[in-house]
């Protein structure tokens, strides 16, 4: 019997009653959970709508409330609310998170909905400090799981860091056994998968121990050879604003007046594994200045790529003539990958020019006024994107070589 | 706001200055934010410990989560801390202890929304004191972020300043404090990009007033005083110190004199506001209540005599006490500037000053705290040697000290450790 249609308007006993009534309550449970679950919705949307200036926190707290009072059927749904750029709501709804879970771990730890968490650490298109609050949690319920799933993950875009520093204790321990042969199979691929400073430099440095030499340059995409100019002189902090004469028109030949007497177009190609400069050494120590960097690369097809760049003082970057980068920042050191930019190279010929700026002299006399600049090109997972240099030469006594620095 | 409600907040917010002033009974305080109920690193009480080890004169001593140079506040039975965690830094802590056992009442986790540079080893994105009032808890990051919790621990509402505005960008981590003064969460966010002052409703969020600011980057604490009668917002910076009115951000007036790299916080008394900088930078008095440029017509004196580079300075009984980075702590007379006395203490200093009108402590590098009395014949009291490096400066309350190793929390119990 259907509710809601009946045999000449009467039931025709106590069974057909009872029957009527579970389906009716079988109705009107299924059709409370379904509410249940739309104002779960509802709640973690009103988290998520909190704006700036603190709008929408009086909504937040009464949701919060609310969701901090069921249990880990939500924890999922939390989850997905979290995975959100806006660091503001998805902390909101972390808190109702931890509190979840902890409570739920007191009652009993097997109630953590083990499988949604897992699919969800697993997808790497989530955002990483979510998948990372799923791992402690997957961690608390079984310790060794981070050590059986973080080394497989050396493209993830969040774990790659922890998978390539397992790989490395890994290839230590191998190589204090005398098993060189997987030590370096370990090494190589740590090298090989590794965007951490540190750790590629680890893994050349034991590569080469090992007998296998490695190219850092090559692997990131570092450009070396250069031509330098400068200094310019650049009162205060004027000098990243100041248009000097490169900017205008890069020629080789040309001289002009810089901050300490006349300055031309230097050959340059830089020795440091991570393809810094040392404008110091280079041109000269100063102060309140300018400098430029000159070179050609060339590609066999056009290609979509990233320069990723360090810099002290700032740095302005052109690429065939537009310019593609500014920043303006003081004092802040020469640090791997500090700046990212998206460029479109063309195939063949590519003229980029660099302008790094020298601020004033520190007030503690025991800091040292830097002036470097290292860069790359690479592609936007930081694996080096292969070139080659198409430097013009000019005339004879512009090469700078070791004896001159 | 109408003239009749400035007016109206101006009145309390005398009132509330002259309590405050009022409250040197001796009893026992609470420390609320930075530098302690009044700013100024003084406490009202008296009873204090001057004799403490690592295994004698500790009531407990906690383990902390990550790195923080964050300074402990307390009210009441609540000890609030924070810390940062992670991937640089990322992971914020913010927690509650039990101050008689130093058990974790509750411990909440955040993420923050964009970590800068920060000094390894000594620094991280909890460098800026939480600041409460003993129903809320307010603590500022390095991050950009911005918390209001109940006292017990339930979030109330939440701002990312850097997602509203604009990402930090500072070497060394924010270390602005949150300062909580008549209705106002006042916060100094100096870098180098758009540097401001802002002014919020503790309650809500919601700003009540935003001034941008020339200077760029610095690591100090707003100050309010009322040293000429009427309230004043100092504020340090690149080169120079501002006045503001603090109901409306409108600045008062500029004295310049300061170093590029402004940290410690002003102080004032008998007066007079009192700032400091360095390295190689001076100490200047400045007249308060002027108008526009002031370095001419109210700076009192100006000397380089001990200044420091990151430690704040206190004021006691007309005596301007300073301790410099490398461990000369140096005393000034307040009128005139000139030097009282000097003395070697330990080998290097990042905590700031803090003490009572008696005892002063200041806390070196390698967690030793050195106790002097106050005044014109100052003496070593003792020295108290603890296994940890601390670059935190250490708070009162109850008679107890508090002092924030880099990894554990000490509270040198007030009892236990009086001579």
């Amino acid at each position: 019997m259907v509710p809601g249609q009946f045999d000449n308007g009467s039931f025709e006993s106590d069974y057909d009653m009872r029957k009527l009534g579970l389906v009716l309550l079988l109705t009107m449970g299924w059709g409370n959970l379904n509410a249940s679950d739309d104002r779960v919705t509802q709640w973690i949307e009103t988290i998520r709508s909190v704006g700036a200036q603190g709008r929408g926190s009086q909504e937040a707290r009464a949701a919060r409330t609310q969701l901090a009072g069921r249990g880990p059927e939500i924890l999922h749904d939390l989850l997905v609310g979290m995975d959100t750029p806006d660091i503001v709501s998805s902390n909101w709804l972390r808190s109702v998170f931890d509190e979840i879970v902890d409570r739920t771990w007191a009652q009993n730890p097997k109630l953590i909905p083990e499988q949604e968490f897992h699919d969800f650490f697993m997808d790497s298109r989530r955002e990483g400090r979510v998948r990372r609050l799923v791992l402690s949690v997957l961690a608390r319920r079984d310790p060794e799981f981070p050590g059986r799933i973080i080394p497989g993950l050396v493209e993830d875009p969040e774990f790659r860091f922890d998978a390539i520093d397992h790989l490395l204790k890994q290839a230590k321990r191998r190589q204090e056994n005398n098993e060189s042969e997987q030590a370096i199979t370990l090494f190589q691929r740590a090298f090989e998968f590794s965007r951490d400073e540190n750790q590629i430099r680890t893994a050349a440095d034991q590569l080469v121990n090992l007998g296998q030499p490695v190219s850092i340059v090559d692997q990131l995409g570092y450009i070396l050879d250069w031509y330098l100019i400068g200094p310019f002189h650049g009162p205060g902090t004027s000098s990243f604003g100041t248009v000097y004469p490169p900017e205008k028109n890069v020629d080789l030949q040309a001289r002009y007046m810089g901050k300490l007497g006349e300055v031309s177009w230097k050959r340059y190609r830089t020795k440091d594994t991570f393809g810094t400069v040392n404008l110091v050494d280079t041109l000269s120590p100063c102060d309140e200045a300018a400098a430029y960097a000159f070179t050609v690369v060339t590609l066999e097809k056009d290609h979509h790529a990233q320069f990723r760049c360090g810099a002290d003082d700032n740095l302005s970057i052109w690429l065939n003539d537009s310019k593609v980068f500014a920043k303006e920042e003081w004092k802040n050191g020469t640090r791997f990958d500090r700046f990212r930019v998206n460029v479109k190279l063309k195939k063949g010929r590519n003229r980029i020019l660099v302008k790094v700026c020298q601020g004033t002299k520190y007030s503690n006399p025991e800091l040292s006024n830097l002036w470097s600049v290292q860069m790359r090109i690479c592609e936007s997972d930081g694996k080096g994107v292969a070139f080659d240099y198409a430097l013009p030469e000019i005339r004879k006594g512009s090469q700078l070589n070791d004896s001159e620095r | 706001m109408c003239v009749c409600i400035r007016v109206l907040l101006r009145v309390q917010m005398i009132s509330l200055l002259m309590l405050a002033a009022a409250v040197s009974t001796g009893e026992a305080a609470d420390w609320p934010g930075w530098r302690g109920p009044q700013g100024n690193g003084i406490t009202s009480e008296k009873e204090l410990p001057t004799q403490w080890s690592e295994n004698k004169g500790i009531r407990w001593k906690v383990a902390l989560p990550g790195m923080g140079v964050s300074t402990p506040v307390i009210w009441n039975e609540y000890v609030f801390v924070t810390a940062s965690s992670g991937n640089k830094h990322g992971q914020l802590h913010f927690l509650c202890l039990d101050r008689k056992d130093g058990g974790v009442v509750w411990h909440r986790r955040f993420w923050g929304t964009s970590p800068t540079r920060y000094f390894q080893g000594r620094s991280s994105m909890a460098t800026p004191t939480p600041v409460t009032d003993g129903s809320m808890v307010w603590g500022f990051f390095g991050t950009g972020d911005l918390f209001c919790l109940d006292v017990k621990g339930n979030l109330l509402w939440s701002r990312s300043l850097v997602q509203e505005y604009e990402r930090f960008q500072n070497r060394f981590g924010m270390s602005s404090s949150p300062l909580l003064v008549n209705e106002m969460l006042i916060l100094q966010c100096d870098h180098w990009g758009q540097s401001y002052l802002i002014a919020m409703d503790p309650y809500s969020g919601k700003n009540l007033w935003k001034t941008n600011r020339k200077e760029n980057l610095s690591w100090t604490t707003p100050f309010l005083t009322r040293a000429g009668g009427e309230a004043e917002l100092i504020v340090c910076g690149n080169f120079q110190v501002r006045g503001y009115d603090p109901l409306t951000g409108t600045e008062q007036w500029v004295a310049r004199g300061l170093t590029q790299d402004s940290v410690p916080t002003a102080v004032s008394g008998d007066g007079l506001i009192f700032v400091t900088s360095g390295p190689g930078g001076a100490s200047l008095a400045i007249r308060p209540g002027g108008n526009g440029d002031v370095t001419e017509s109210h700076v009192l004196w100006r000397t380089p005599r001990g200044s420091p580079f990151v430690p704040s300075p206190v004021y006691v009984k007309g005596l301007f006490y300073l301790v410099s980075d490398k461990g000369i702590a140096t005393c000034l007379d307040g009128q005139t500037g000139k030097p009282v006395w000097q003395k070697r203490l330990g080998r290097a200093f990042t905590a700031s000053i803090i003490g009572s009108e008696t005892h002063l402590y200041y806390v070196d590098e390698d967690g030793t705290t050195s106790v002097l009395s106050t005044g014109p014949d100052s003496e070593v009291l003792s020295r108290n040697a603890l296994n940890e490096p601390v670059f935190s400066t250490p708070s009162i309350s109850n008679g107890d000290v508090f002092i924030r190793g880099i990894e554990h929390l000490y509270c040198v119990d007030g009892q236990s450790s009086l001579p």
